[in-house]
C-alpha cells in the first residue's frame, strides 16, 4: 500500500472500528496508544462518536448501586495516611532544593514542551518544579495542571537501577511526604494530584527517591533521595 | 424521567474542569443511570459494569477541561468514555465460549426496507444511512456499539470467516461514513 489516500482511508476505517468496539484486544491497544500522539486520528474518532451517538438512546438507564459515587470519591479526592518516618537528611535537602531554583530562562524554556502537554493556561499561576540531585545524574521536570490535578513529567537525565523505581513525593512544610506515585517510564509521563495537595503547591517540594519496584512497600520513602526540587509558581 | 438539558451537562462538565466537586456530584446524579446502563449492555456483568462506571466518571474528572461543546455534544463524549471504558475492559477478558443459543438478533443477509423502516421510528442520520446497508451489515454495525460484539463474536454469529466480516464491516462503515457526509 503506498500513498498517503489509503492510509486516509486505512485510517478512517480504524477509527470507526475502534469507535464501534470491533477491532481485537491486540490492535485496540495499539490504537488508543496512536490517539494519545494524534490530534487528526482524534478528529476522526470524535466525529464517528457523535455519528454513533444517535443510536444511544437503545441504552436503557439503569440506576447504579448507592456506594459507587462515594468509591469515586475516595479515589479522586482522598489521600492516603502515611506514617511518619524520619527523613534524616530531609534538612539537607531543602536546603539544596531552593539552592537549585534552576534558571528562569531554563524554564521559559519549558514552556514550548508544555504547550505540546496541551496544559490548560490557568487563570492561576502555572506551577513548576526543577528536580536535581547531588550528582546531577537525576534531573526530571515537573508541571502542575491543576484543573486536571495531573502532574506531568519530562525526564531529562536519569532511569532507574534494574528492579527498582522512581517514586515521587509531594513534601509540605514539615508533613510527612506524600507519594504521588511511582513515576511511568512508558506512555504518559503524568501522576494524579489530589485538590488537597494542589491547594498547598505554594510552599511545597518535591523529591523523587530510589525505590523497589512498584514503589515504596511502607508508604513512606526506604531509598536514597536522588533528586529534590522547590515548586515555583510562573 | 427529567431530562437534563443539553446546555446544563455542558455547565456542569466545565465547573468540573475547574474542580468543582458540587458540580461533579450533580454530573453523577443526572448522568450516571444512562452511563450505568450503557456499561450494562456490553458487560453483561453488573460487578464489571460497576468497576467500568468507576473508571469512567474518574476520566469524567480527569479530562473534563478536555471537552469543548463546540466539539462535541456533552452526552456522546460521557456515552463515549463509559463505552471505552466497558469495550477496553471486555476486549482484556479471557475470551469467554459465546452463547449461541441466544437468539441471534442479526437476521440474513438480505436489504428489507419494509422491516428496515418498521424497526427505526427514530430518523435519524445513522438510522437513514444504515436503512442503506443490508439488514445483516447494518444489525452487525448496531450489535457492535450496542452490544460490544467484537469480530470474532460476529463471525462466529454469522458463520463467516473472520476475515470475510472485516473486509466487508469496513466497507460498510466507509459507505455509512459517505452517506452521513452527503
Amino acid at each position: 500500500m503506498s500513498g498517503s489516500g489509503s492510509t486516509e482511508r486505512d485510517d478512517e476505517a480504524l477509527a470507526a472500528e475502534y469507535v464501534i468496539g470491533v477491532l481485537p484486544h491486540a490492535e485496540r491497544l495499539a490504537f488508543t496508544k496512536r490517539l494519545e500522539n494524534e490530534p487528526e486520528l482524534r478528529a476522526k474518532v470524535r466525529l464517528w462518536d457523535e455519528h454513533m451517538f444517535e443510536l444511544s438512546p437503545e441504552f436503557a438507564p439503569v440506576t447504579p448501586p448507592l456506594n459507587i459515587l462515594g468509591k469515586i470519591e475516595a479515589e479522586l479526592f482522598v489521600q492516603p495516611h502515611t506514617s511518619s518516618r524520619a527523613w534524616g537528611s530531609l534538612v539537607f535537602l531543602r536546603t539544596l532544593a531552593i539552592a537549585s531554583l534552576a534558571a528562569v530562562a531554563v524554564l521559559a524554556g519549558l514552556l514550548t514542551w508544555t504547550m505540546q502537554q496541551q496544559l490548560q493556561p490557568t487563570p492561576d499561576r502555572t506551577y513548576l518544579a526543577d528536580l536535581s540531585g547531588e550528582d546531577g545524574s537525576v534531573k526530571v521536570l515537573a508541571v502542575f495542571n491543576t484543573s486536571q490535578g495531573k502532574l506531568n513529567f519530562k525526564i531529562i537525565s536519569g532511569a532507574p537501577a534494574m528492579n527498582r523505581d522512581f517514586e515521587v513525593w509531594f513534601i509540605d512544610g514539615s508533613k510527612p511526604p506524600v507519594s504521588l506515585g511511582v513515576l511511568p517510564l512508558a506512555g504518559k509521563q503524568a501522576l494524579s494530584v489530589s485538590e488537597k495537595l494542589l491547594s498547598s503547591l505554594a510552599t511545597a517540594v518535591l523529591a523523587i527517591s530510589d525505590e523497589p519496584k512498584g514503589g515504596s512497600p511502607t508508604g513512606s520513602p526506604t531509598g536514597k533521595v536522588l533528586a529534590v526540587g522547590k515548586v515555583i509558581a510562573l | 424521567m427529567v431530562e437534563m438539558a443539553n446546555s446544563d451537562i455542558s455547565t456542569l462538565i466545565s465547573r468540573v474542569a475547574v474542580g468543582d466537586r458540587a458540580s461533579f456530584r450533580q454530573l453523577y446524579a443526572q448522568t450516571s443511570a444512562k452511563l450505568f446502563g450503557v456499561c450494562l449492555r456490553i458487560l453483561k456483568d453488573g460487578s464489571e459494569a460497576e468497576e467500568a462506571l468507576q473508571e469512567a466518571y474518574l476520566k469524567v474528572w480527569r479530562n473534563a477541561s478536555q471537552f469543548a461543546p463546540s466539539r462535541y455534544s456533552p452526552m456522546s463524549w460521557l456515552i463515549a468514555i463509559a463505552r471505552n471504558q466497558s469495550i477496553d475492559r471486555l476486549r482484556a477478558r479471557r475470551p469467554v465460549a459465546l452463547d449461541l443459543d441466544v437468539a441471534s438478533e442479526i437476521e440474513s443477509d438480505q436489504p428489507n426496507p419494509e422491516e428496515s423502516a418498521l424497526r427505526s421510528d427514530a430518523s435519524t442520520m445513522i438510522e437513514n444511512c444504515l436503512k442503506e446497508l443490508t439488514q445483516q451489515k447494518a444489525d452487525a454495525v448496531r450489535g457492535a456499539y450496542l452490544d460490544g460484539y467484537s469480530y470474532q463474536e460476529l463471525s462466529e454469529r454469522l458463520a463467516i470467516p473472520i476475515n470475510t466480516i472485516r473486509t466487508w464491516l469496513r466497507r460498510s462503515l466507509i459507505r455509512l461514513k459517505e452517506c452521513l457526509e452527503r
